[in-house]
């Protein structure tokens, strides 16, 4: 192990430190007999979490990282057919791919409530841009996902006229230009922590996280 | 190689009997299934052989034709081995599926049989230089049920052994290219080859401390590893490897003990071979075929 | 690397118009040097360097004098299964394994040849116990391995390069995996060997039975041999005897990579403003 300027630099293999209650393996380590191995070259970060050190490693690279279940992804709509749609995984949480996943997001899977009466073509348009959590994957080619929830859905929409579209309630969408409107399976984007200007409604709509 | 699904449970059964060196078909851990060999039932072939492992079985063929010789080794023949996956054994192998296992087992095959102390190359020359016989070894997997390499090993040798090159003269010279005579079959001036220091391949299968010979389909998906070595029989070590993604601890004492075992094992399976090669040999059964 | 056949006008095979070097058994020199001027168990100096192709997410170089071997690590992709029942779990190594066509004396085809497709097999059966494959089901990474020049040693330096490789892509790993190679005949073992070395091995010496070239695939931290791979002629203890005796040496090399890839971390905090990445 070496450091530069406090920080531990560490290659795959190197024992970090002994596993024990109040240390845990994190991301980009492994646990074997007791210890705890770094499993990336990177920089080693000790967490503290409620009295538990979770030690991780952080590579200076972008982790080549797959989604997994559970996870909140950007895709994009590619094909909107009458049961399903195709979209590209773009990002995954706030890490942007370098190549992105093919998913298919059901009818079944776009809405909470009142899920037979979903229309594929009043909640999406290709080239949409929306939020949605990943599923347990179930068929080996694809990811799965869905919207049932208030804060997933379409977070970006062109109109006709080329301008992002303005959220105007659940299922509307309209466009600053020439105020058609179009239905939508909207998604309340969280203002977590984002510094949103509430006056330009277009800036709003293009950050859904950092 | 084919792999077939099993629940924690029969893993686990596996797993215990193992660890008292009792299979669940009753063998110990370096106890062969049966064996069964029948030779020269390809009519077409220079030399067959079929070898049944309990649920393996392979067919070997052997064929000769006429080759220039390698120009780094005038003095040589060559030996081709080609392995076919047939889609019968398990629809895996369909189409491209059982490709990349039989790059696999063809290049294991070559690997073991590429020292002269194996297979004296020499003997398959006919003109330095000019001409030398080119044995086509053809595998056909038609069914696999663990072990496919070391059937494939016995398969070849006992093939080997049935092959006999018919004798070649020259007649004449025809402004360089060579006029060549094969003696005629009837004459019975066929020559046999020299197969007796050919290697067979004996796979360990590792499971926890305990190194498994000729695994079943269902031990294999037990197993985390495996060690594959081609064993003449003479004792020597004529190739290794470590397929799939399992590794073994490098302790020399681990290692050694694998070796021997393995040495043993392939030094008898070796003797046995030729036992049985030699009695169907003078006893010259009546073809079985496939459906016996 | 095209395959398609059609589109390479290229002549299929050639032969070397010089004649064929015959197979020096005289190979050390006296004193119990090599032709190179090393001992037999000395190993030649290795050029170790990652982050040579900027497109790929990682890549290394390495050279064994005259062994080069160039290896690119790209991120994981969905597996191109054929087999879609199998393995979900697990992520797979996808190694394409191949010798430039003007890597040796003999010309070589663009193509896969019988070994290039060999020695992915065996490339991949040696990374793959490294990587954390649990880490991306279902998915494949590709690692692609050019020898440019083939001396000798081409698969120990290409398991070496692609262990680099994978860590400087950051495709989490258990170890970083070496390889290394050695040659015998009779009594006497190269540690490394030069092509002639390994020719001259493959072959054997007339009037000596044991002869061979064997590549190790080992993984030091934990003490774990991954590949295996021998051919030859050679009595089991004299077997385990060398292989033990290899990993010695591969501690060594594993030393020297993990400082490789350590300072290479190092300067690429240095040179950029790494501190928003770290934060």
């Amino acid at each position: 192990m070496s450091s530069t300027n406090e920080r531990i630099i560490c290659v795959p293999g190197q024992v970090l430190c002994a596993s024990s209650n109040d240390h845990v393996a994190g991301q980009g380590t492994f646990e074997r007999m007791g210890y705890i191995y770094a499993s990336l070259a990177g920089v080693v970060k000790v967490e503290k979490k409620l009295e538990i050190n979770i030690v991780q490693v952080q590579s200076l690279k972008e982790q080549s990282t797959v989604p997994s279940p559970g996870d909140i992804v950007t895709a994009r709509v590619l094909i909107v057919k009458s049961r399903q749609c195709m979209c590209e995984i773009k990002c995954i949480g706030d890490i942007a791919l370098t190549r992105p996943f093919r998913a298919v997001l059901r009818q079944e899977d776009v809405r909470a409530t009142e899920k037979d009466r979903v229309k594929m073509y009043e909640s999406f348009a290709p080239g949409d841009i929306i939020l949605a959590r990943v599923l347990p994957i179930m068929d080996v080619h694809t990811y799965q996902l869905s919207t049932a929830e208030n804060e997933l859905g379409v977070v970006i929409s062109h109109s006709e006229a080329g301008v992002p579209m303005v959220p105007i309630s659940w299922t509307e969408m309209q466009c600053p230009v020439n105020f058609t409107k179009k239905l939508r399976k909207v998604a309340k984007v969280i203002p977590e922590n984002i510094d949103i200007d509430m006056e330009d409604n277009t800036e709003t709509e293009k950050k859904p996280s950092t | 190689m084919a792999d077939i699904l099993l629940s924690e449970a029969e893993k686990t059964f596996i797993l215990h009997g193992v660890r008292d060196n009792v299979r669940n078909d009753g063998r110990s851990c370096s106890e062969f299934r049966p064996i069964e060999l029948e030779l020269g039932l390809v009519e077409n072939a220079n030399g067959s052989a079929r070898v049944r492992l309990a649920n393996t079985d392979v067919l070997v063929a052997v064929k000769c034709e006429i080759d220039n010789p390698p120009s780094n080794f005038p003095d040589e023949g060559k030996l081709d081995f080609f392995v076919d996956c047939s889609a019968n054994a398990t629809p895996q192998f369909e189409g491209k599926g059982g490709e990349q296992l039989a790059v696999e087992l063809a290049a294991l095959m070559s690997r073991a049989y590429q020292t002269r102390e194996s297979f004296n190359l020499s003997t398959l020359s006919i003109i330095k230089g000019m001409k030398c016989w080119k044995l086509c070894i053809d595998v056909l997997i038609l069914e696999c049920g663990g072990s496919l390499i070391d059937a494939i090993s016995m398969g070849t040798k006992a093939a080997l052994a049935d092959t006999k090159i018919p004798k070649v003269s020259v007649i004449g010279s025809d402004e360089g290219t060579l006029e060549l005579e094969l003696a005629d079959e009837a004459d019975g001036r066929e020559e046999p080859l020299d197969w007796h220091h050919a290697p067979c391949l004996v796979t360990l299968n590792k499971l926890e401390d305990s190194l498994l010979v000729d695994a079943s389909a269902e031990e294999e998906a037990c197993c985390a590893a495996a060690l594959i070595v081609g064993v003449s029989p003479n004792k020597k070590i004529t190739t290794t490897s470590i397929p799939g993604h399992g590794s073994f601890l490098a302790d020399s004492k681990i290692f050694a003990r694998a070796l021997n075992l393995a040495v043993d094992v392939g030094v008898k399976l070796n003797t046995a071979l030729e036992a049985a090669i030699k009695k169907h040999q003078t006893l010259k059964p009546p073809p079985r075929g496939f459906l016996d | 690397m095209p395959v398609d056949h059609r589109r390479i006008q290229g002549p299929e095979c050639s032969e070397d118009y010089r004649k064929p070097k015959t197979l020096d058994a005289a190979l050390l020199k006296k004193g119990s040097r090599r032709a190179d001027g090393r001992k037999c168990g000395e190993q030649r100096k290795i050029f170790l360097k990652p982050g040579v192709v900027s497109q790929a997410k990682g890549s290394a170089y390495i050279e064994l004098d005259h062994t080069k071997v160039i290896c690119s690590v790209f991120d994981p992709r969905e597996k191109a299964s054929r087999n879609l029942e199998q393995q979900t779990v697990r992520g797979e190594i996808f190694c394409e394994f191949k010798f430039a066509s003007f890597s040796g004396v003999q010309r070589r085809s663009h193509q896969q040849e019988a070994d290039d497709k060999e020695y992915s097999l065996l490339l991949k059966n040696a990374l793959e116990p490294a990587v954390c494959l649990h880490e991306f089901p279902n998915f494949q990474v590709d690692v692609q391995v050019l020898v440019l020049q083939d001396d000798g040693s081409s698969l120990a330096a290409a398991i070496t390069c692609a262990g680099l490789a994978l860590a400087d892509a950051a495709v989490p790993m258990y170890d970083l995996p070496v390889g290394l190679s050695k040659a015998f005949s009779g009594d006497t073992e190269f540690f490394d060997p030069t092509g002639a070395e390994e020719r001259m091995c493959l072959r054997g010496v007339d009037g000596e039975s044991d002869h061979g070239v064997f590549t190790i695939g080992f993984l030091p931290t934990f003490n774990q041999v991954s590949q295996l791979f021998h051919s030859g002629h050679i009595s089991s203890d004299r077997f385990g005897k060398m292989i033990s005796e290899v990993g010695t040496l591969a501690a060594e090399v594993h030393k020297a990579v993990q400082a490789i890839l350590l300072s290479a971390v190092k300067s690429s905090i240095d040179s950029s403003d790494n501190s928003k990445l770290l934060l």
